[in-house]
């Protein structure tokens, strides 16, 4: 199955008519979409969304042309991305004007041993947009080019890379400020703000 | 790689699918395959022609911050502490007067009224005019600034300063004309004549020792320009070079999308790609007289006083939204860049790890994580350099 010699373009312009190829782009895809949904939602969540990206493509279909690196990824992240934000929005009701509907932090901390690093990889992120976030996160944790990832998020390249560029800068300088060396006479403060270093 | 890409990679492992994951997600996607076709079938003819280009459209108005504004004071349920503290004085010029005291006040049975906190030194502005009046002083003296046309190196060193703990780090930033060049930080000042840094990848040093890594070179690494586009952008038209920021930067005006967890709006962005040029790039004089001029039309700016900053140096504080920027608009020298929570009384709770700072002149409270914020970065330095430091280990 995984044998299908056509590309991702030949099978995208095909799926219009012949509504089967999305089994093949299934098969060639299924793997990196799950990692994409997991890595935001947590695998079990994964598991239960992953029918859901490829069958919401099928009836998006119509209206896609494989990126120009061939690959239908982008496209497939572009949905998926849709998909966890209903997914999140079910979960927490209409109420909430806090909701972020790109991320399940439990499910990322479950990833990270310690307790500092949670609190370094938050810091980072704080700062960011959730479009940032996700271009950011796109190519560190899908590895997709400024272009792949310009097109998951219907963004020109040069907005992508520009954004990506202060997406990074502003997640550095997070960093650097967790990680800045304090004054002596702030060490007290630093104490009461716990889980800081004081040098 | 660097600290950032060591903690994604290591937040972004995640198992493979189940074998029986797989199979029934496969197993759905079929039933609703049968189905199309059959759709498909009653209505087959002529070829469907595809789009040219799919276009989600999914960034356009989700644009989340960090910080909610609230309005209302919820503070019954959870105990504050109170933290005194003065602005963290500059390491090279000690403050009279630096021992900042720093009080911890146990939860009180009844958290009555947080006793006023942190506060940034901003004081009343010297005169009376306006964010845009000011950014078109700046505008003009800009213009007379020196430039360096036939510089081939660039460097900005900048200190990183968190306004509620007062700890400090300096980040140190080399580029070529090809947007190659090294990053370093430490919690010591990193001078341009640095020649070799070790890399932060290497064995542990001092603690004061700074770590670089390598930036290789993208196509246009200044916000999106290229060295040499930083001197064919437009500057006698402060619209068209608006409209060139904004399509480089992908950035809309428009209203805030709703119910999203705060926003920056299209203006706030162009706000801060403003500072970020004129903090971090080699932009000409005529350019950064230009920069000022656009900035001078974003409308919202507000004056937010005199502040003097960790150097020493006295400037206007600028505010758009969550990003406040400090200028001197007698020379048109940028100096200081504030992010984060509003200045003002700070009250964190260590249980929560949350901070609300009321902001002196409106009374409005603003909440947010303590990691991060307020925070500010001033720009040491910015200038040509001789050539790029080594990275060593």
């Amino acid at each position: 199955m995984t044998g299908d010699s056509r590309s991702d373009g030949e099978l995208l312009a095909g799926l219009p008519r012949q509504a089967e190829l999305m089994g093949v782009l299934y098969e060639r895809h299924a793997q990196a979409v799950f990692r994409y949904l997991a890595r935001r939602a947590g695998p079990a969540a994964a598991e239960d969304l992953l029918s859901e990206v490829f069958i919401a493509a099928l009836s998006a279909s119509s209206r896609v042309v494989a990126h120009d690196s061939g690959s239908a990824l982008p496209w497939l992240y572009g949905i998926a991305l849709n998909v966890l934000r209903n997914h999140f929005r079910r979960q927490q009701g209409t109420g909430d004007v806090t909701r972020d509907l790109g991320m399940d932090w439990d499910a990322v901390d479950d990833r990270l041993d310690a307790q500092a690093e949670r609190g370094r990889l938050r810091a980072a992120l704080q700062d960011l947009s959730e479009s940032d976030r996700e271009l950011l996160l796109l190519s560190a944790w899908e590895n997709l080019t400024h272009a792949e990832a310009a097109a998951a998020l219907g963004i020109s390249e040069v907005a992508a890379r520009s954004r990506l560029h202060r997406a990074r800068k502003r997640a550095l300088k997070a960093l650097q400020r967790l990680q800045g060396g304090a004054p002596a006479n702030f060490s007290v403060v630093t104490t009461l703000y716990g889980g800081e270093k004081a040098s | 790689m660097n600290r950032l890409d060591d903690l994604l990679s290591s937040a972004g492992r995640v198992p493979d699918i189940t074998p029986d994951g797989l199979r029934n997600s496969r197993a759905a996607l079929d039933t609703t395959i049968a189905a199309s076709t059959m759709r498909q079938s009653a209505t087959s003819g002529p070829d469907r022609k595809p789009a040219s280009r799919w276009h989600g459209g999914l960034l356009s108005g989700w644009r989340g911050k960090t910080f909610v504004g609230v309005t209302a004071v919820a503070a019954a349920a959870v105990a504050f502490v109170a933290v005194s503290a003065a602005p963290a004085p500059h390491p090279a010029t000690p403050a009279a007067g630096s021992s900042a005291k720093s009080t911890v006040k146990a939860p009180a049975k009844a958290p009555a009224k947080p006793k006023p906190a942190f506060r940034v030194g901003f004081s009343a502005p010297t005169s009376n005019a306006t964010a845009a009046q000011l950014l078109d002083e700046a505008a003009t003296a800009a213009g007379s600034q020196q430039g360096w046309p036939n510089a081939s190196y660039w460097y900005t060193e900048s200190e990183d300063t968190s306004l509620l703990t007062g700890k400090s780090g300096y980040s140190a930033n080399w580029s070529d004309r090809h947007g190659n060049g090294v990053t370093a930080w430490g919690s010591a000042p990193i001078p341009e004549q640095s020649t070799s840094i070790p890399s932060s990848s290497g064995p542990p040093g001092g603690s004061k020792a700074a770590r670089a890594i390598p930036v290789v070179g993208d196509s246009a690494p200044f916000y999106g320009y290229t060295w040499s586009q930083l001197y064919a952008l437009p500057t006698n038209n402060t619209a068209e070079l608006e409209s060139d920021l904004m399509t480089t930067a992908g950035i809309h005006f428009g209203p805030k999308a709703p119910g999203v967890k705060g926003s920056w709006t299209g203006q706030e962005d162009l706000f801060e790609l403003i500072t970020n040029m004129l903090s971090g790039t080699p932009a000409p004089p005529a350019l950064r007289e230009a920069l000022y001029k656009v900035a001078a039309t974003i409308p919202g700016v507000t004056v937010k006083g005199t502040y003097t900053d960790p150097l020493g140096r006295t400037g206007t504080a600028l505010q758009l939204g969550p990003m406040t920027a400090v200028i001197d608009p007698t020379t048109g020298q940028y100096l200081d860049g504030m992010m984060g929570l509003l200045p003002g009384e700070v009250n964190c709770s260590k249980v929560t790890g949350m901070c609300q700072v009321v902001d002196p002149s409106t009374g409005q409270i603003e909440k947010g994580a303590m990691a991060s914020g307020p925070s500010s970065t001033t720009l040491i330095t910015q200038g040509p350099a001789t050539g790029l430091p080594k990275i060593v280990g």
